[in-house]
């Protein structure tokens, strides 16, 4: 397949991680700039078992997406055993700009940020797919404003019940309780828990769920938000890695998130109810008033960049924004998947 | 895409090659050993039981169709699901559609469709579970293959081809099977076809039947999935013999209810195919 590496002219290093070096690229096709992800088969273990899993499972499940707010997969091609895929380029990541400092989110920007979020998580849902690792630097922003999902090293397609799941996935801070206490059998409500969390985080600025492990996450989610019972979560204690906790009241949103509206509070509160089937799905979210009420959400040419990429210097400025992002390949591959 | 992929293969043809005749060689000393087991079977049968269809030899057949068998036979045996196994038998079919028959070892390339479809379908296969099942399935007395020489070219060979079909396969690895819309027109039907005497039942097994057996046949990339799916319930219903009162085709063919654009043509075409499989076990 000489003739598709040529087809795209590196323009300068991006990233690495463990499984994948990232390149920014140009199409010399239709002249686009895209961002070339070659998969590494460094290790020999990696070697002895072929194709690797994790991007086998991106393709297979890119290829068939489409929508604005899900990163596109342009081209995979291979070359001796390597396999690279080519995807949209994008400018930054969520984290990126939560993280800067000189940026002020207005509630527009984070209404902006929420919708996007809220669509291409939508679409995935109702392609049954489970996206599984959503969290700030998954969510890519170029330069438009356009936020997409990207990373799809951990989504699964779900719906088939007599399909268990792993319940070791997504990143700790973003890990809903029901997998924490080890349920095998979810559905969505857990990306939309990730969702809940990453809205939170758009408040604060820091995570809102730093745990330091699994019980830790546990003990922080509860101390915030309350402690489960069969009340409030029926069925709660016949999870396979349920631990009883001493009894914490919830702590009122309002006390936490002190400048938002009533409304985007009952949007936070509904996505991170402790019982999943009463957090709602990506559409009722959507319909929630929170997202038709006055202020609007920002249009993507209004939404902030961050100072890294503000700067016109071309030579370094996606290095640090986009370095952090990549890594974060390899933290899939550590899971166990069944 | 038929020039993409002589491309491609040219690039690892010489690789590919010379683990062929790796595994090729190994083959060689093993196939003179006398074959006990079949015989065996067929003589110590039990005269209540429904005598047991003799192991198929692999190695003294070269047909697609034989290696598509050789796929469904180390896919059950590995406890893949059936969704998996006719996914590697597609994956089969397209690679010989693009690649000479004679270029590439049948076996070893039918062993890498397995294994690349249950990773697709996320089951957990390992690759070592894989090569002894498909070691075993083709060299049936044989002692299992120990960690040497032998077992890594074997592995070697495998990943290769791997990279090597995913490669023809132009990285796609979906594919619309019949199955979903098979289940769903069965559901539909039952009541119409509702029998006291079960005959429904053993209409809509043998339907499934045809539609397992199909995989066997590269013409099963010719169909919309919803016309094989269609094709193999007519033609069950064509073996045994519906009472007409319950369908009526003067009025309307029952299968216009549930696919607009199957016309009869193809309907035919797809009928004739599915029995057509029938005489690819024939020709080697």
């Amino acid at each position: 397949m000489d003739s598709k590496s040529k087809k795209y002219e590196i323009i300068e290093f991006l990233g690495e991680g463990q499984f994948a070096t990232v390149y920014k690229a140009k199409d010399l096709v239709t002249n686009n700039i895209v961002a070339v992800k070659k998969i590494k088969v460094g290790t020999v273990e990696d070697a002895k078992d072929g194709v690797n899993r994790t991007a086998l499972r991106e393709i297979k499940l890119l290829i068939e997406l489409d929508h604005e707010n899900i990163i596109a997969l342009f081209d995979v091609f291979g070359h001796l055993s390597n396999i690279s895929l080519v995807y949209d380029f994008m400018d930054t990541d969520l984290e990126v700009i939560i993280k800067d400092s000189s940026i002020v989110f207005t509630q527009s920007h984070i209404k902006a940020y929420t919708i996007m979020t809220l669509k291409g998580l939508e679409y995935l849902h109702m392609n049954w797919i489970l996206h599984r690792d959503l969290k700030p630097n998954n969510l890519l922003v170029n330069k438009k404003g356009i936020l997409k999902i990207a990373d799809f090293g951990l989504a699964k397609r779900f719906g088939t019940p007599d399909r268990l799941h792993t319940h070791r996935v997504v990143t700790r801070f973003y890990r809903a309780p029901e997998l924490l206490f080890g349920a095998r059998a979810y559905g969505p409500a857990v990306d939309i828990w990730a969702v809940g969390c990453i809205v939170a985080e758009l408040l604060l600025r820091v995570p809102f769920l730093p745990g330091e492990s699994d019980l830790d996450q546990l003990t922080k989610i509860f101390t915030t938000l309350g402690s489960p019972n069969e009340e409030t979560w029926p069925g709660v204690a016949k999870l396979s890695d349920y631990v009883v906790f001493k009894k914490f009241p919830a702590i009122p949103l309002r006390e936490i998130f002190t400048a938002a509206p009533n409304e985007l509070l009952d949007v936070i509160g509904g996505m991170l109810n402790v019982n999943p089937l009463m957090r709602p799905t990506c559409s009722e979210a959507l319909q929630m008033p929170y997202f038709s009420n006055r202020p609007p959400p920002s249009l993507g040419s209004q939404l902030p960049i961050p100072s890294c990429i503000r700067e016109s210097n071309p030579e370094d400025q996606d290095a640090k924004g986009q370095k952090r992002k990549f890594t974060d390949y390899s933290e899939g591959g550590n899971y166990n998947f069944d | 895409m038929g020039k993409k992929a002589q491309k491609m293969k040219s690039v690892t043809k010489s690789k590919t090659k010379a683990h062929k005749q790796k595994v090729k060689s190994h083959k060689k000393n093993k196939i003179s050993k006398p074959k006990y087991r079949t015989k065996q079977r067929s003589e110590s049968q039990d005269k209540y039981k429904k005598p047991e269809a003799p192991l198929t030899d692999y190695l003294a057949h070269k047909s697609n169709y034989i290696a598509v068998r050789f796929i469904f036979e180390c896919g059950i045996k590995l406890g893949l699901k059936h969704i998996t196994i006719c996914s590697a038998a597609v994956y089969f079919h397209k690679f010989y559609k693009h690649v000479d028959a004679n270029t590439y070892d049948n076996y070893s390339i039918a062993s890498a469709t397995l294994y690349l479809a249950s990773k697709v379908h996320d089951e957990t296969a390992r690759l070592r579970d894989l090569i002894n099942v498909c070691y075993h399935t083709l060299h049936r007395d044989a002692a299992p293959l120990r960690l040497a020489e032998d077992y890594w070219n074997f592995r070697d060979s495998i990943v290769h081809a791997e990279m090597l079909i995913m490669r023809i396969l132009q990285f796609d690895t979906t594919f619309d099977h019949p199955h979903n819309y098979f289940l769903h027109y069965i559901q539909t039907l039952r009541p119409v076809f509702y029998s006291k005497h079960g005959k429904d039942i053993i209409v809509f097994k043998k339907a499934y039947d045809f539609l397992h057996d199909f995989y066997h046949s590269s013409d099963i990339l010719q169909y919309k999935a919803q016309h094989i799916a269609i094709a193999c319930i007519e033609l069950a219903i064509k073996v045994y013999g519906i009472p007409s009162q319950i369908i009526d085709y003067e009025i309307q063919p029952w299968y216009q209810a549930l696919v607009e654009d199957l016309d009869k043509d193809t309907l035919w075409k797809a009928m004739a195919a599915i029995m057509d499989t029938y005489d690819l076990e024939l020709t080697d």
